[in-house]
């Protein structure tokens, strides 16, 4: 018997009190993505089903078929490194069980599903999901270790290395045969076009249907309801902090609000920027990861803000069309700095109210000074 | 003999265990024609120089006199030879050297020659320093045809082995329904192909330690 019990900190563990791990966090996650899965099977299935516009069945069912095997393929690839890797002295095929019970290998998967096109040849999401998987997540030590974001990982690998495939893989036959839609998503035809006019709003149907989500893009981010809904129940259940999508989003409309007012442009501009794209389900659900979003409240605000001036910049200034994926795999290495800057200030008691002022101010300044650069780039 | 021949490919491989030369393992490493050529060149600068300087530090005057300046002594050495390289290769071999490019000027500053020189050569026998030199070059090699096989087979879906020996694998691809990965030819590629080989090459090696402690201790348990 030791003479002395020693216990490592936290001594008081917020499970304890309110019920909730990782578990039930995971859990409430995926429950907040139901909507958004929902309205992606009534709108690429359902839809296509009803109005009887399809080449064969396996083309209407695409759609669910890569719902089921981009997990599936996530948890095997998760597994398979797990056994290799031998991680945490795993020895038998039941420890294999339980370890997976704790890592969640069907996270990744399941967001690149998500935000990827519809009509992605099955191979190329495949590829990205094992990419996402094994060198985003598990080669960086496995579910809580990870500086990026697995599932933007796979999607950038994606967007960099399979660019010719995306182009036309937005498409479906319903959507054809609907008298002004495009083939190509809202971003896309905006960043052909080369200037805004209010037609690109109006070719896909108004500004209502842009939020309903009934547009051609990635599966389930089209829908800014269902994404909006879930966003609300993890902010109810406290599982995200409603600071990074209200300060992404607020950031993004205020840019895109004065870059608009300077091109000539009314508001239909910066609510289209919200809108399209992945940025909604970039805001709730992969800007707001834990084990890669900053800790702190002031570092998440300082965060949320240059996540959205990145992603502007990237959309606006940039050659690609979409800029959500690339910012936020960019911020999550400065999602570190923040941290440290932050507890540092923390720790040496500067952070008063003063100084926070002080630095709000010099972020606003930075936005206007960055608004500025963008419309030079633009121009 | 045996043991300073073989070092090269697995105990002291420059580029495995050292990680020197990263610069050139990859850049050319695009296309398995194109290592095969970075090896032949690389292993001719580094047999020679590590032959001449051998030779240079046999004698223990010129060794004494050189010591403030041998650095330089070296570059120059190895510069000529470099010299020698490019010409001969622009001479014979002209679509390689267009695609080697910069890089086998490069080779004067590759820390793996002047690294034999200064750890090895200047300390040894002009034939084991030949030796030596082989070993690291043909070891160097080894390595970075791996990588440009791994590359070149991913990325581009064929294996070129020299200007017209070229094993196209499309078909197979094509019979598998996917593609070429472009992704591994670029220089991102490089570094995670790299970076898994290094991977695969520790885990190897820490089965090993593990496997030696648990003889060692179940030794110690029978004494």
């Amino acid at each position: 018997m030791e003479k002395y019990l020693v216990i490592k900190g936290p001594y008081l563990r917020s499970a304890d009190i309110t019920k909730r791990n990782t578990s039930t966090i995971m859990r409430d996650v995926l429950i907040a993505l139901l909507p958004s899965i929902a309205f992606a099977i009534y709108k690429n299935v359902v839809l296509v089903l009803i109005n009887g516009i399809y080449s064969s069945i396996y083309h209407a069912i695409y759609p669910i078929i890569t719902l089921i095997l981009a997990p599936l393929t996530s948890l095997i690839c998760e597994a398979i490194s797990l056994w290799v890797m031998k991680k945490r002295g795993i020895k038998t095929f039941k420890d294999l069980v339980e370890e997976l019970k704790v890592s969640y290998g069907i996270f990744p998967g399941l967001f690149i599903v998500l935000i990827s096109p519809t009509y992605i040849p099955l191979w190329v999401l495949l590829v990205s999901v094992a990419v996402g998987e094994v060198v985003g997540k598990m080669l960086f030590g496995g579910f809580g270790q990870n500086i990026f974001n697995p599932a933007l990982v796979g999607r950038a690998f994606m967007a960099f290395t399979f660019s010719s495939h995306l182009g036309d893989a937005y498409l479906t036959s319903y959507e054809l045969t609907i008298d002004a839609y495009s083939a190509a998503t809202p971003l896309t035809s905006y960043a052909k076009a080369g200037a805004a006019s209010i037609d690109i709003v109006n070719n896909y149907g108004g500004m209502f249907n842009l939020l309903i989500g009934n547009y051609p893009g990635a599966l389930g981010e089209t829908s800014t309801i269902a994404i909006l809904i879930g966003a609300i129940y993890l902010i109810i259940k406290d599982v995200i902090d409603w600071r990074i999508p209200v300060v992404y989003l607020g950031t993004m409309f205020f840019i895109t609000m004065i870059i608009g007012f300077i091109m000539g442009q009314g508001l239909w501009f910066p609510l289209f920027q919200i809108l399209t794209g992945g940025v909604a389900f970039g805001a709730v659900f992969m800007a707001t990861e834990p084990v890669t979003s900053p800790k702190t409240h002031l570092g998440r605000i300082m965060y949320a803000l240059l996540l959205g001036e990145l992603t502007v910049l990237f959309r606006l200034v940039g050659n690609m069309p979409e800029g959500v994926a690339t910012s936020i795999v960019t911020m999550n290495i400065v999602g570190l700095m923040i941290n440290k800057y932050v507890t540092k200030l923390r720790v040496e008691d500067k952070l008063t109210k003063k100084n926070c002022y002080g630095l709000v101010i010099f972020l606003v300044f930075f936005v206007l000074l960055f608004v500025y650069d963008v419309v030079m780039g633009v121009k | 003999m045996k043991d300073n021949f073989l070092k090269g490919f697995f105990k002291e491989n420059p580029l495995f265990t050292m990680l020197l030369g990263c610069c050139p393992a990859l850049a050319v490493t695009t296309t398995v024609e194109n290592a095969i050529g970075m090896t032949l060149a690389f292993t001719f600068v580094v047999v020679l120089s590590n032959l001449f300087i051998s030779l240079i530090n046999i004698n223990e005057k010129i060794k004494e006199l050189i010591q403030p300046v041998r650095i330089a002594v070296y570059i120059v050495i190895i510069a000529t030879l470099v010299t020698v390289v490019e010409m001969l290769m622009e001479a014979y071999f002209p679509s390689l050297y267009s695609s080697l490019g910069v890089f086998i000027s490069l080779i004067t500053v590759n820390c793996i020659v002047l690294g034999r020189a200064e750890a090895y050569a200047s300390k040894n026998k002009p034939l084991n320093s030949i030796v030596d030199g082989l070993s690291m070059g043909l070891g160097y090699g080894m390595a970075i045809i791996m990588i440009a096989f791994l590359r070149e087979v991913l990325g581009a879906g064929s294996i070129t082995i020299w200007g017209s020996a070229k094993l196209s694998l499309i078909p197979v691809f094509n019979f598998l329904r996917i593609e070429p990965i472009s992704f591994f030819v670029s220089s991102p590629g490089a570094f995670l192909v790299l970076g898994l080989i290094l991977g695969v090459i520790q885990a190897i090696n820490n089965k090993k330690v593990l496997k030696n402690k648990n003889k060692r201790q179940s030794k110690k348990e029978v004494k």
